[in-house]
């Protein structure tokens, strides 16, 4: 991890960060000043929402580390192909209307809160299909919230250097955050998602245009990146894992999941009305995609002529480093898909960083190195205010799917399985102790994934996200269902959602630790990963199982 | 019907199969990695985020508005 130029910023960023972090805690006080009784005002902020505050927090809720760290450190590593994950953004858009809409008006007209609350009144499953719902809202938010403040660590000890950086980022982030949730609930959630959406979409764009011209301007920048190595500018890309096929159902299930996903039902259920969805959609498909294309990506592609992962030999020929067997060996570009298949990691510029991880860093050390010498004074304030919107992009992210999952696990579990006459009180008190229980589990595994060598479930941002998305693709045949077709049967979409997640769980680290890493099962999913995207994968076996149960069920009646 | 047509070509074409279209191939001349001075990958990514963004105006115009009022 790059920590040698920490104090590069002086003490900027302590005020900036300090004066940010108490800002949230006063809108945090101010949603609890304006909070009226019931579960309804804590978790749907009394389904006010307009179409401003609508699009701000679906936006920010989209945007995490993922988009700020991530997706920059992915172009960074794998070259331009990865820009085209952008064009997911406008597919999420149609969604919050097309989904969104039809959720907000049932959930308004039945009074439901949770996704599962929709889903099982439809099919009539208080347990079984609750249960599981409530399972992929659990298997999506918890990574989720872990890689944000793995993010918060990062940014910490990149803008303040010294020993426990990381770990007093990450405990600060999560401290923040969730008293803020437990405090005000949704209505303080979605206005500091207001303010940190608003806060990144010009952090992002920013980034862009600092790297675009700490390259010389436009101009000098596209012909520098002319000059890249050919598998970064080609899919597909440095490390062969971008095919079209994997990139078009990575696009696909990557724009569905992540709007399936509870916080985001949530948020649909919280707007006033229709136009304040449609309005969000088409902010969010054309502002946010361009956010994307011509500012985080930008960061990658200059980040690789910056801080070259790929140097030029005598011969004209591009010499990687790649981490093998513990070590850093130079390889050839003709060499290096070879060494890839026998388990080679590419590394970044050693002043990015040492490891295979490190990828994902670009983004703060273009922002840090470049913009206060492009712009002296005013580039130190404005580094310091973007690298506070990578924050504000974990913040927002992790608030949105604690809040998600204590209204999950507190009605779908809590009051609907365990204790179905709890009072609301009760039930409010449970929420807040999920979200303390939830943010310290989430804290533990930053730990100690960090700590150890052998445990590391963490890995890059991307992949972890990725995961997390495939568990809620999961939902998508029966949200199909539900909206549009009116099909399916109870016991199809229990046995397709459970067939669906089996099929990701074979995809995750799981596998290896049960059946060992070199194993034949673990070889095959592997290559099925390169062909196409986890979620898809087990959306296919989901919808198969789900229509086979559904038809013979009907057979069966009929 | 039109409007999904065009959005799923856009998805296909986009960051889909179709890039195989302009991928330049392994042997190909280093110039055809650009077009106008851009990556052809990303030249071609910004002409599809066009076209969506065109659909999604033109859906919100034509279909969700008035199915509102």
């Amino acid at each position: 991890m790059d920590t040698a130029t920490t104090t590069e910023l002086g003490w900027l960023p302590h005020f900036c960060l300090a004066g940010y972090l108490l800002f949230l805690l006063g809108i945090g006080l101010w949603g609890f000043s304006k909070r009226k009784a019931g579960e309804e005002d804590y978790y749907l902020a009394g389904r006010g929402q307009g179409w401003m505050v609508s699009s701000l927090t679906i936006m920010a809720t989209f945007f995490s580390s993922a988009a700020m760290l991530g997706a920059p450190g992915m172009v960074y590593k794998e070259g331009v192909v990865f820009a085209l994950f952008a064009l997911n953004v406008p597919l999420s858009g149609a969604m919050i209307y097309m989904l969104g809409n039809r959720i907000r008006k049932i959930g308004q007209t039945h009074g439901h809160i949770t996704p599962a609350d929709l889903i099982c009144s439809h099919y009539g499953s208080p347990v079984a299909l609750r249960c599981l719902v409530a399972l992929i809202g659990f298997l999506y938010a918890v990574p989720y919230v872990v890689i944000q403040i793995q993010a918060g660590g990062i940014i910490s000890s990149q803008l303040f250097g010294g020993e426990h950086a990381f770990e007093i980022g990450a405990c600060l982030l999560s401290l923040v955050t969730m008293l803020y949730i437990m405090i005000g609930g949704m209505r303080s959630v979605a206005w500091t998602d207001a303010l940190q959406g608003t806060l990144l979409m010009g952090g992002m764009l920013l980034a862009g245009a600092a790297a675009v011209a700490a390259l010389g301007g436009p101009s000098a920048f596209f012909e520098k990146v002319g000059e890249l190595p050919r598998t970064s500018l080609s899919v597909p890309g440095t490390t062969g894992s971008f095919t079209p096929e994997k990139l078009f159902t990575l696009c696909i299930f990557g724009a569905l999941g992540s709007m399936i996903q509870p916080a985001q039902w949530m948020r649909f259920y919280a707007a006033k009305s229709a136009k304040a969805l449609r309005r969000s959609a088409v902010i969010f498909a054309l502002g946010l995609t361009a956010c994307f294309l011509f500012g985080v990506m930008l960061v990658g592609l200059g980040g690789q002529v910056l801080y070259p992962v790929a140097k030029p030999s005598a011969d004209g020929a591009f010499e990687y480093q790649v981490q093998a067997d513990g070590q850093a060996v130079a390889v050839s570009e003709a060499e290096l898909p070879g060494r890839l298949a026998e388990g080679g990691k590419p590394l970044p510029h050693p002043d990015v960083g040492e490891g295979p991880r490190d990828f994902d860093q670009i983004m703060v050390v273009v922002l840090k190195r470049h913009l206060p010498e492009l712009l002296g004074p005013a580039g130190l304030l404005l580094a310091t205010l973007v690298i506070i919107a990578i924050m504000a992009a974990a913040m927002s992210t992790a608030d949105s799917n604690l809040h998600a999952l204590s209204a999950v696990l507190t009605r779908d579990i809590y009051s609907g399985i365990l204790r179905p006459g709890a009072s609301e009180k009760s039930r409010l008190w449970v929420g807040r102790g999920v979200i303390a229980a939830a943010t310290l589990l989430a804290l533990g595994m930053v730990f100690v994934s960090r700590s150890s060598e052998s445990f590391n479930p963490i890995g890059m941002i991307i992949p972890m996200s990725l995961l997390a998305i495939a568990f809620s693709s999961q939902l998508l045949p029966v949200t199909f269902d539900v909206l549009f077709l009116k099909r399916g049967s109870r016991q199809g979409a229990i046995a397709g959602i459970v067939a669906g997640m089996l099929v990701v769980l074979m995809f995750s680290p799981l596998l290896a630790i049960i059946t060992g890493s070199d194993s034949a099962a673990v070889g095959l999913f592997a290559r099925l990963k390169q062909i196409a995207d986890i979620g898809f994968c087990g959306v296919v076996v989901n919808v198969a199982v789900f229509t086979l149960l559904s038809v013979i069920g009907k057979r069966t009646r009929s | 019907m039109v409007l999904f047509l065009v959005f799923a070509l856009a998805m296909v074409m986009g960051p889909g199969p179709g890039l195989r279209l302009i991928n330049p191939e392994p042997t190909a001349a280093r110039e055809s990695l650009l077009i106008l001075g851009v990556p052809v990958i990303y030249a071609w990514g910004l002409f599809w985020y066009g076209v969506q963004a065109a659909v999604v105006v033109s859906a919100c115009l034509t279909i969700w508005k008035p199915s509102e009022d």
